[in-house]
């Protein structure tokens, strides 16, 4: 009676095709292997939407463009005695201290960290998709925002500062902030994989870590994101980069900043392939 | 015997999952076939844990959970047959149903233009507001549409946690026509519910799971009559209990009785027996019955009393 699903009692739904002569069998080995690089794409997509749709988004434009609404306000003050000086001392204490990391800190911790807050994430999980490229979907959009964002803000800065007067100093300050906005952004965007409180762990990294241990031990340099990114822009302004103050040298920040971009990588990706959903009932 | 050359659809072993001091889930033991099998269970007895276990989505602490005989848990290949129906509603709001679908077509790796999506979305009813953003929708709007995203690419194992919560009546009926049709054409159908009626309605099999474990498994009207049968307690308020209770008490169906704040308690081990032989007992003592409540008639109390026994 009510045990066993009577046939008179179905009714065909709409869409499907009628009743298959057998089950499909279940093979003991999947046949068809996990996705790879074909589902970058809708990942790429579907990031992009959450995080560029959110209205974080503008304060964190609002964020990366500080540095050049500061260059503003001092090209309207009057002449400045030393532009390249100042460009400098803007780059090293304003964006590569407090902007790029805050910036990648929150693009890279919303990325993925949001969608496994509210849940979202059991749709991206709940699929044949290499965990790996849904780490380095959520990396590429996150770095490519913070990239466009800081890295436009930097251009408009030093254009207005020094202009095309000292164009290696600003293609080097260029370079530093793209490579340190990567290496944050794949760092926390794996921080934010491996506990729910990435944001006040990466606070901590920032403000504890760069901003205080490694710039009173030297020692502690080469473990850091925003020494890389200063050896960078050392590096390629060459004799341009006057006070800019960097213990690494530029091959050996390049290596660094790919190296801890790649172990943040592997290092998700892995977390990702063993995630357990919390929620229980 | 052949059939024993292939694993079950789902096989759950022994499974156990603690977080902490906490069992979620304790020494669970089942096999899943084609058909529809409810599971259920109170609020927080493990059922979502269970589901998500067999989803893959968590590692168990002990035993073994497979799908197809390989380990549903840390491998993603799994999915190519499983579709899951999350119990939370959260979706990309963002996105439009029909967006939503052909993410969940293209992740998994379903050519586009197949009409996968349209028939998902047909299926559930979603075709006319498909183009709408999912933060438009009601609940069980949304929950239709995690349904079709989870049915895209026809899996052999479909896996959901409440599926009926925030549906109306009929968007109900229509999910049970839905899931005894896929049933019906083979397919492995896994549904919790903590609602009886509704697993009475669309499940062949139950397994029902109280405080973690398997408290019963089995064709649902086996468990029906265990439930039916078990003791019954009732209160009654008459004109005279303690002539009714003498009464009673000469029955052998009656296996307590108790005077509780000037109301008579009765324990009863045959239901049908005793509503048939108390109209009766009243009439023959000269007692009128005011009232008659049955005390026990909680799913909690039903499901504890097949913990017990």
């Amino acid at each position: 009676m009510s045990g066993s699903p009577s046939s008179a009692g179905r009714r065909p739904v709409p869409g499907w095709p009628a009743a298959a002569p057998s089950p499909p069998p279940l093979p003991r080995r999947p046949s068809a292997p996990v996705l790879g690089a074909s589902v970058l794409g809708p990942l790429v997509d579907l990031t992009a939407r959450g995080l560029l749709g959110r209205r974080r988004i503008i304060l964190v434009g609002l964020l990366g463009l500080a540095p050049a609404g500061v260059a503003i306000i001092l090209v309207l003050g009057g002449e400045l005695a030393a532009p390249a000086e100042v460009t400098r001392q803007l780059y090293d204490s304003l964006v590569l201290t407090t902007v790029v990391p805050l910036v990648a800190l929150i693009l890279g911790t919303t990325a993925i960290g949001a969608e496994i807050d509210d849940g979202t994430v059991i749709h991206l999980l709940a699929k044949p998709v290499g965990r790996a490229w849904i780490v380095l979907a959520k990396m590429l959009v996150a770095g490519a925002a913070g990239v466009m964002i800081c890295a436009t803000s930097v251009l408009v800065t030093g254009l207005l500062l020094v202009g095309l007067d000292e164009p290696r100093l600003v293609l080097g300050m260029l370079a530093g902030t793209v490579v340190s906005v990567v290496a944050y952004t794949a760092v926390f965007v794996t921080l934010s994989v491996w506990t729910g409180r990435a944001l006040i762990a990466g606070l901590g990294y920032v403000l504890l870590w760069e901003g205080f241990i490694a710039s009173f031990f030297s020692g502690t340099r080469l473990l850091s994101i925003r020494e890389y990114g200063l050896a960078v822009a050392a590096g390629i302004a060459g004799p341009e980069a006057g006070s800019l103050p960097s213990d690494v040298t530029l091959a050996t920040g390049l290596v660094l900043a790919m190296l801890v971009t790649a172990v943040a990588f592997v290092l998700g990706a892995r977390r990702l392939a063993r995630f357990e959903i919390s929620d229980a009932g | 015997m052949s059939a024993k050359a292939t694993p079950p659809a789902v096989s759950v072993r022994a499974v156990a999952k603690w977080y902490g001091n906490v069992v979620a889930v304790n020494d669970v033991t089942f096999d899943l076939e084609p058909g529809v099998t409810g599971l259920l269970g109170p609020n927080g007895a493990g059922k979502s844990t269970l589901l998500h276990l067999i989803a893959g989505l968590l590692r168990p602490s002990a035993g073994s959970v497979t799908v197809g005989g390989n380990p549903s848990f840390g491998d993603p290949a799994v999915y190519r047959r499983v579709g899951l129906v999350p119990e939370r509603e959260a979706v990309f709001p963002y996105l439009t149903a029909r967006e939503f679908v052909r993410l969940s077509a293209r992740l998994q790796g379903l050519p586009l233009g197949s009409g996968a999506i349209d028939r998902a979305l047909e299926t559930v009813e979603l075709s006319m507001a498909a183009d709408r953003e999912l933060a438009t929708y009601s609940k069980g709007m949304r929950q239709r549409a995690k349904v079709a995203a989870a049915l895209v690419h026809d899996p052999a194992v479909l896996v959901l946690d409440e599926p009926f919560n925030g549906m109306d009546p009929r968007q109900r009926l229509h999910m049970m026509a839905l899931l005894r049709e896929l049933a019906g054409r083979g397919r492995v159908i896994l549904f919790s519910s903590h609602i009886l009626e509704e697993v009475e309605r669309v499940a062949e099999r139950v397994l029902v799971v109280v405080a973690g474990r398997l408290a019963a498994s089995g064709d649902f009207r086996e468990i029906r009559r265990l439930m039916t049968d078990r003791p019954h307690s009732f209160t009654l308020r008459t004109s005279d209990d303690r002539a009714l209770a003498s009464r009673l008490a000469g029955r052998p169906t009656i296996s307590g009785l108790a005077f509780e704040g000037g109301r008579l308690d009765v324990r009863t081990t045959d239901f049908a027996a005793f509503t048939r032989e108390l109209p009766v007992l009243a009439r023959d003592a000269g007692v009128s019955i005011f009232e008659l409540a049955p005390a026990d008639e909680s799913l909690e109390s039903v499901f504890d009393y097949l913990v017990r026994r």
